[in-house]
């Protein structure tokens, strides 16, 4: 090996010792020759002939060289440099179309990998499970109960442990602030193996006693925001809506919790789930089910062992408790493959594979074009390579110079890539962040480029160059030394298997881009759809201003008389026509959850009655949003805490319940067994209210009077642009209540454009119409490139078919058919092919299908006339030769 | 030479280089010769397998290769064998006796049986 390396040093001795060795061999033989009787000339010839080639043999002898590899590595190395040198402009292009492919590739890998590929930053993050609760086939989180049952009996896991998420006010030094926190149980920091970078975590069952005092760990980037890193945080008593509480910690700067896409500004102490509510609920009612439940798995134990494991545990359960736990099913899941949330079905990888298969199209026609370029190039190397043949080069060392020029193109290309994706991530990143600041949470979108980005990156640049590379190498190195040799300058003595290549490179490209458009196309109509889109309510000119009293200490009779005053001091500003109160906000803040059975259809022992979302509204509410009550009475100051319950149900809930009945006059329940029945006053219009759907969900309103909660939004009906009126409500608030932070304000215009409602389909078409754009750019430069180069290889063709008599529309004829046939072929492809790609699609689009007609119409249009375009120029050239010129062309 | 002629050395011409080298170290040319000699005209080796046979075999640790002053006075690398190539030598003749064996018993078994 030694030997080796040193030679690999000693180049230039070791050549020397060959030539040395060789001439030797040759002197020998012309001595001997000589010997025989030959003239010395004569000896020489001979001796010639029989060598058969100094530098073939010498070529042969360095092949047989271990160290040859690096040697000749280095020798293509320079040499490909060299030629990218000698052509800037063209090696600029290339490196730029590719750098477009991978960058584009790389920006959507690296979101994903945020997303579902990274791991949570805590010790061996692979045992990571969560645990998923199903009853009849209904997902939910956990009851406090429940997981405390499952903690004590299983042993598959290391350690159970659990959070709740809640939003509350934190006052530090009489200053309260939003503050989004998970309640977690005391071994939630020791299980996940994470260390503060100040003060301590929870001990171990620390804060699972109602009466146990509210401690608080702030995370990293909260503690940087609001208290300027300040390490006397430590031991700092706070108020958390108004209840005192201890900061005993801060969290590490990687950690943001343990849920998705979320930043955590705190956590506090399991005993947090019940503030400012009966307690005894979360700790005893198994039907309480507030709680996301992870566990950290045995080394070597699977999770199907664990699942078993736990389903046993849920069995006995279902025995001992019939009335809450019948029928419960436990899944394990790895936590990363439980993201963005367990029970909800995850649209995520069908985008992630959609969007995969867009950039992988779109870095399929990036490497056409290079593809292209470079046999337009090896056409005009072809006698470089004869003469490298000739002189003695094997065609595995051609194919191989070729392949290290296109990785080397390539891998430049992914360096640019890499950029190129860093500055699309950023950019759509702050997109994303304007409409997420209005929000109550913190939202993290880690994109950050690590080793999995850069290795998916390298790997894609290296597979780019390979498919480039050989694509044009075994071109260029089939050509025949003596024809390219004696063809002169033309190189067209090969050329059929070239044209055949390029018309597939045409085909694809049309193909390619015309899936490209159809999809940027159906995501854009679905867009279009749901703008226009009828909410249930009428979004123009509605204020939402969202308070929280308790924050500030208020109990429920100071509340409710805040939000009066606040109410009727909105109502008489100038220009507003209406106010009125809510709990949810639709698109925006979700309602709570009842679990609804009918009055005279009692829900059968075990079975879960089903789960309908609410919200809790006052009088004006219908008149503000603009909701048409269709059957019935809407609610009236009148509906009290003291007066009999009653309830709106919306055309969705009144099918499901009461199929073919009236339901006003109908009762309801919507709480646990021994609730009170409410009584169908009214039949709302069907509407949006958490996430745009395409189908109506079942959904009811209760007055705010009977169904209270400090957590309210004030919406404001007003003749002048919502806006406009931010400074006043502002000013109001201060005014009642000067502590009391505003938790958002915004408009509901701005609501249905954010995550709710169509900002995933805005980004969505975005997205996908920058990719479409992108692959109708690099296949009309494409097919440009390369009609135009079949043309330049047949001018003389052309000039000896105008020669005969050929005049100018024989030759356009000639030149568009050939184009028009490709194009038929690439459309036809790229129909075949969408079609497949769009069915699956169905599930993201709403209001149009996977295949619809006149999207696949226009996109077909497009492609056509944009290719036909291209493919007219150069024919239109070709026909406007000179025939004296063509036929001299060489 | 012809086509099986050529197809014969190719898969014996290491051993027989090795053979070569163990009666008598000595330079490319000489050993092409020798070849030739011995073979009694039999194998004419090519400049294009003998010199990339000899480099391999170099670097395989078969032989050894030193410049020394041939018989003309010029300066000439000159192959010997090593121990490990000795081996190499040893087993490959062990080899090759072994197929010749087979290969004649099979020949004669299909004579006898005419």
């Amino acid at each position: 090996m030694m030997r080796r390396i040193r030679r690999l040093l000693q180049k230039s001795r070791s050549e020397k010792e060959l030539d040395q060795e060789l001439q030797f061999h040759l002197d020998r033989q012309i001595a001997d020759y000589i010997a025989s009787g030959n003239t010395p000339e004569e000896a020489r010839r001979r001796a010639t002939l029989v060598f058969g080639g100094m530098e073939r043999v010498k070529e042969e002898v360095r092949d047989t060289r271990f160290g040859n590899f690096i040697e000749t590595l280095f020798q293509d190395l320079s040499y490909g440099l060299r030629m990218l040198r000698k052509s800037p402009s063209l090696s600029a292009i290339i490196v730029v179309t590719l750098a477009l492919g991978i960058g584009v590739n790389t920006a959507i890998f690296s979101v994903l990998n945020g997303w579902l590929f990274r791991p949570l930053p805590v010790r061996a993050p692979e045992q990571i499970t969560v645990l998923a609760f199903s009853q009849e086939h209904d997902g939910s989180n956990f009851s406090y109960p429940d997981f405390l049952d499952f903690r004590k009996q299983s042993d598959a896991f290391s350690d159970l442990f659990a959070y709740g998420l809640s939003v509350a006010g934190l006052s530090a030094d009489g200053r309260p602030r939003e503050f989004a926190f998970s309640s977690v149980t005391g071994n939630y920091f020791s299980s996940l193996g994470v260390t503060p970078a100040l003060g301590r975590f929870f001990l171990e069952r620390e804060g699972e006693v109602p009466g146990d005092p509210l401690l608080v760990v702030l995370g990293n980037s909260y503690w940087r925001r609001n208290f300027g890193s300040d390490p006397r945080v430590i031991g700092k008593q706070v108020l958390v809506n108004g209840q005192p509480a201890t900061i005993i910690g801060v969290a590490p700067m990687d950690f943001h919790g343990t849920f998705f896409a979320m930043d955590m500004d705190g956590y506090l102490t399991l005993n947090a789930m019940a503030l400012n509510k009966d307690s005894s609920q979360f700790w005893a009612d198994r039907h309480n089910r507030q709680l996301i439940v992870l566990g950290r798995l045995k080394p070597g134990l699977s999770i199907s062992q664990a699942e078993i494991s736990s389903n046993v545990i849920s069995q006995r359960l279902a025995a001992q408790y019939p009335a809450t736990n019948k029928d419960v099913a436990i899944r394990v899941i790895p936590e990363r493959l439980a993201r963005p949330a367990v029970f909800v079905s995850s649209f995520v990888p069908v985008i992630a594979a959609l969007f995969f298969i867009l950039a992988g199209l779109v870095l399929l026609l990036a490497c056409m074009n290079v593809a292209n370029i470079l046999l337009a190039r090896s056409a005009a190397r072809q006698r470089e390579m004869a003469i490298r043949s000739a002189l003695g080069a094997g065609r595995g060392r051609l194919i191989r110079q070729m392949l290290t020029e296109s990785l080397l193109l390539s891998l430049l290309g992914g360096i640019a890539g890499v950029l190129f994706g860093k500055w699309s991530i950023s950019a759509s990143g702050s997109a994303l962040h304007s409409v997420t600041t209005t929000t109550n949470f913190a939202y993290r979108m880690d994109c950050s480029l690590d080793w999995r980005v850069f290795s998916y990156t390298l790997a894609a640049a290296i597979l780019t160059g390979l498919f480039i590379g050989l694509l044009s190498a075994v071109r260029a190195s089939r050509a025949h030394v003596n024809e390219v040799l004696q063809g002169g300058a033309r190189g067209d003595s090969s050329s059929r298997g070239g044209s055949r290549l390029r018309s597939a490179l045409v085909v694809v490209q049309v193909a390619g881009s015309l899936i490209l458009l159809i999809v940027a196309g159906l995501f854009v109509r679905s867009l279009r759809h749901t703008e226009q889109m009828y909410l249930g309510f009428e979004p123009d000119h509605v204020l939402n201003v969202m308070l929280d009293p308790h924050q500030i200490g208020y109990d429920q009779i100071r509340a409710k008389a805040f939000y009066r005053e606040l109410e009727d001091r909105a109502r008489a500003m100038s220009g507003v026509q209406s106010a009125s109160l809510s709990f949810a906000v639709p698109l925006g803040i979700p309602g709570q959850v009842g679990f609804v059975s009918v009055e005279g259809h009692p829900v059968l022992a075990g079975q879960q009655p089903p789960q309908i979302s609410f919200n809790s509204v006052d009088p004006a509410y219908f008149a503000t949003l603009r909701i048409p009550i269709l059957r019935g009475r809407t609610f009236a100051e009148s509906d009290n805490e003291t007066a009999p319950q009653v309830a709106i149900v919306n055309q969705a809930m009144a099918r499901k319940l009461w199929p073919n009945d009236n339901p006003v006059g109908k009762r309801f329940r919507w709480t646990n067994e021994s609730g009170p029945y409410v009584e169908v006053v009214g039949v709302a219009q069907d509407g949006q209210y958490f996430f745009l759907s395409p189908d109506p969900q079942p959904y009811f309103y209760l007055p705010l009077a009977q169904n209270f909660s400090s957590r309210l939004s004030l919406q404001i009906l007003s003749s002048l642009p919502p806006e406009s009126l931010i400074l006043a409500v502002q000013e109001q608030v201060r005014a009642l209540a000067p502590d009391l932070p505003i938790i958002d304000l915004s408009t509901m215009q701005q609501t249905v454009r954010g995550l709710g409602g169509l900002f995933v389909f805005r980004l969505a078409a975005f997205l996908a119409a920058a990719l479409g754009f992108l692959g109708l750019t690099l296949a009309v430069v494409g097919v440009y490139g390369i009609v135009s180069f079949g043309m330049l290889q047949r001018m003389r063709e052309m000039g000896i078919r105008m020669a005969l008599g050929a005049n100018r529309n024989n030759i356009l004829k000639l030149a568009l058919g050939t184009g028009f046939g490709l194009i038929g072929a690439g459309v036809a492809l790229g129909i075949v092919s969408a079609w497949a790609l769009t069915r699956a699609m169905t599930s993201l689009l709403i209001g149009v299908s996977g295949s619809d007609p006149a999207t696949y119409g226009v996109a077909v249009v497009v492609i056509s006339v944009v290719a036909l375009l291209a493919c007219w120029i150069p024919a239109r050239r070709a026909a406007r030769m000179d025939p004296l010129v063509a036929l001299r062309y060489e | 030479m012809n086509e099986s002629k050529q197809e014969l050395l190719r898969g014996t011409l290491d051993m027989l280089i090795l053979k070569i080298v163990a009666l008598d170290p000595n330079h490319g040319y000489a050993i092409a010769q020798r070849l030739q000699q011995i073979s009694k005209e039999f194998f004419q080796v090519h400049q294009g397998s003998l010199y990339p046979a000899l480099h391999r075999l170099e670097d395989k640790g078969w032989l050894q290769a030193e410049w020394k002053e041939s018989e003309t006075g010029r300066q000439a690398k000159f192959y010997s064998l090593t121990r490990k190539g000795r081996k190499q030598m040893t087993a490959e003749v062990v080899n090759w006796q072994r197929l010749c064996d087979a290969v004649g018993l099979i020949l004669r078994a299909e004579e006898e049986s005419r």
